[in-house]
């Protein structure tokens, strides 16, 4: 826990160092989610949805929040990497007695954090501006985000194992996210994608964390939501501990190679 | 220890044994495998075969034992967050090396101090030269105050003055008699200044090791004595009669002065007999200078393979 708030910390020290950024950052969070009510509502409109266009700006809504919170886990890892490969630090920091995969995990809470706070902000803003989802179902949300960050970490573990070995051109974490974001339901509903790609869809766990994310957010109980909870969780127990092993492997050969600190 | 990278031979048949308590060199040209070898005893470069022990602890399968045991101070002044001041990057540090807080506030100041960097605690570090971001260096270097400190070409990328700074940080601040130091270096004055013994590595080997005098010994078993002495009655046969004594020269040395060149043994001390000689002949002595082989020549005639094979066979 203390290592965690080390890296949070560093983190948020190094962020408030630019404080233009912040700012920009806030001020775009607050233009996104308002850019996102206003064109959900023009493109409902112009597919004829018109009487239920709040439903495709709450589908959309979830869709991009929540897809920012998984692909974070798909990022994170990689990411925290590649700036302590940049910024000479991963040396220093691999010296110290900790374990690679706690330094990697620990490194990455702040950008997670920074995804739910987020994702706070554009819920708190749909319910008490544009009064959607009163009727979410937390504990639903809960079991639905967990497995659902778990899986996108195991693949972000092998992303993070490319870093490790190719430093640069990573192909797991653009390739899968941009596949993740057309075949998960992210803005265009699985319904509407053409059939063969349905089978496709079923096999990306964004479709089922998304899934179970707005049936948490309509107010589903758990036991509704089964389905992609018992998806989502299944993928965890596959994915976690291939990657894990090719993340082990990655370090161990870097380590033989020598190029464990290069970039 | 053996590290092949991209199928290169970096470093093969290293055999070496470090003191507790001393300051040793790893010395040797650009390339010779020094930082390989100082990577692989702080377990960040596996060998494909052989073992490392530090503090007798095997690096690879006790990695994270050793890594508490050692502290590592690099010359690239890149491994600190420069947006944070060095407080604040001492206290990230000190967190991973899981220093309590309160401990590790009264560590932190303490460094600080010792190291001069007291004023410029809160400052963020870009504003900071290479010789302040090298005693940042070396202050994360002693956080958890390790048994072992290793330090990669320390004086990189300082000038002159900010090196001998540095030198007398090192051998009063972090030698301090209890710590061992190893100190990679291709700096022969580096070395000849700082270390206690050292090891010449050239091509992933080493060559020699021992003490600069040992080193000395191995390459020239004479020592030579120039002496200027004011004109007296001096004979050369007199001098050359001392026991140790290998040869003699006399040449004029300007108006009213002569130079005397004496080769000596190393084995057998003929200096004290040779003064004695000319002060009981009457002879003023002006100066009296030791010339003897410099590490830098000896360096410059291991990389260019001219040591005898006898004595690298001994050293080894």
């Amino acid at each position: 826990m203390s290592l965690a708030l080390a890296f949070i910390r560093r983190d948020w020290l190094r962020l408030a160092s630019y404080r233009l950024l912040v700012v920009w950052q806030a001020l775009g969070l607050a233009v996104f989610v308002g850019v996102i009510y206003f064109a959900a509502g023009f493109i409902a409109n112009a597919v004829g949805m018109a009487g239920r266009s709040s439903d495709y700006v709450q589908f959309v809504l979830a869709g991009i929040a929540f897809t920012d919170v998984y692909l974070t886990g798909l990022k994170a890892f990689p990411q925290a990497l590649r700036d302590a490969q940049l910024a000479g630090t991963l040396e220093p920091m691999l010296l110290a007695p900790i374990r690679l995969p706690q330094l990697v995990a620990a490194s990455s809470v702040f950008v997670f954090l920074q995804s739910l706070l987020r994702l706070a902000i554009v819920l708190t803003l749909a319910v008490t501006v544009f009064g959607f989802w009163h009727q979410a179902n937390l504990l639903t949300a809960v079991l639905v985000l967990v497995p659902g960050c778990l899986t996108f970490a195991a693949v972000g573990l092998v992303s993070a194992a490319c870093v490790v070995l190719f430093k640069q051109g990573d192909p797991i974490a653009g390739a899968y996210g941009f596949l993740s974001s057309m075949l998960g339901g992210t803005v265009i509903p699985v319904a509407v994608l053409p059939g063969w790609m349905h089978p496709l869809s079923q096999i990306v766990p964004l479709t089922h964390a998304l899934n179970g994310t707005r049936l948490a957010m309509s107010g589903a109980s758990p036991l509704k939501a089964l389905t992609s909870i018992a998806a989502l969780w299944g993928m965890t127990l596959v994915l976690l501990p291939i990657a894990l092993a090719i993340f082990s492997a990655a370090l161990r050969r870097a380590k033989k190679e020598g190029t464990l600190v290069q970039y | 220890m053996l590290k092949p990278t991209r199928r290169k031979l970096v470093l093969s048949d290293v055999d070496l044994v470090v003191r507790r308590g001393e300051i040793f060199g790893l010395l040797g040209p650009n390339g010779a495998g020094k930082t390989t070898l100082v990577k692989i005893l702080c377990g960040l470069v596996a060998p494909d075969s052989g073992t490392a022990r530090v503090t007798g602890r095997d690096v690879a399968r006790q990695s994270l034992d050793v890594r508490r045991r050692i502290g590592v101070v690099y010359a690239d002044e890149r491994s600190f967050y420069w947006r944070l001041s060095v407080r604040e990057n001492l206290r990230f540090y000190a967190r991973l090396y899981r220093l309590p807080s309160s401990s590790a506030e009264a560590r932190i100041n303490e460094l600080l101090k010792m190291f001069d960097l007291q004023e410029a605690a809160d400052v963020r570090m870009h504003a900071f030269s290479s010789g302040m971001k090298q005693r940042a260096a070396i202050a994360r270097g002693l956080l958890h105050d390790p048994e072992i400190v290793f330090m990669d070409e320390p004086s990189r990328s300082l000038d002159p003055v900010g090196t001998e700074d540095l030198h007398r940080v090192i051998r009063d601040r972090v030698a301090d008699g209890h710590r061992t130091v190893i100190i990679a270096t291709h700096l022969m004055h580096e070395a000849e200044a700082l270390c206690h013994r050292l090891t010449l590595i050239n091509h992933g080997k080493t060559v020699l090791t021992g003490t600069v005098e040992e080193f000395r010994s191995w390459v020239d078993s004479e020592i030579v004595y120039r002496l200027v002495v004011g004109e007296c009655d001096v004979r050369a046969e007199g001098l050359a009669a001392i026991p140790g004594m290998l040869g003699v020269s006399v040449d004029p040395a300007g108006p009213g002065a002569i130079s005397l060149e004496l080769r000596m043994s190393r084995s057998v001390t003929a200096l004290p007999t040779a003064i004695r000689y000319l002060v009981e002949h009457a002879a003023e002595i002006r100066s009296c200078t030791k010339e003897e082989v410099g590490l830098d020549e000896i360096f410059r005639m291991v990389v260019r393979g001219s040591v005898p094979r006898q004595i690298t066979a001994v050293t080894q």
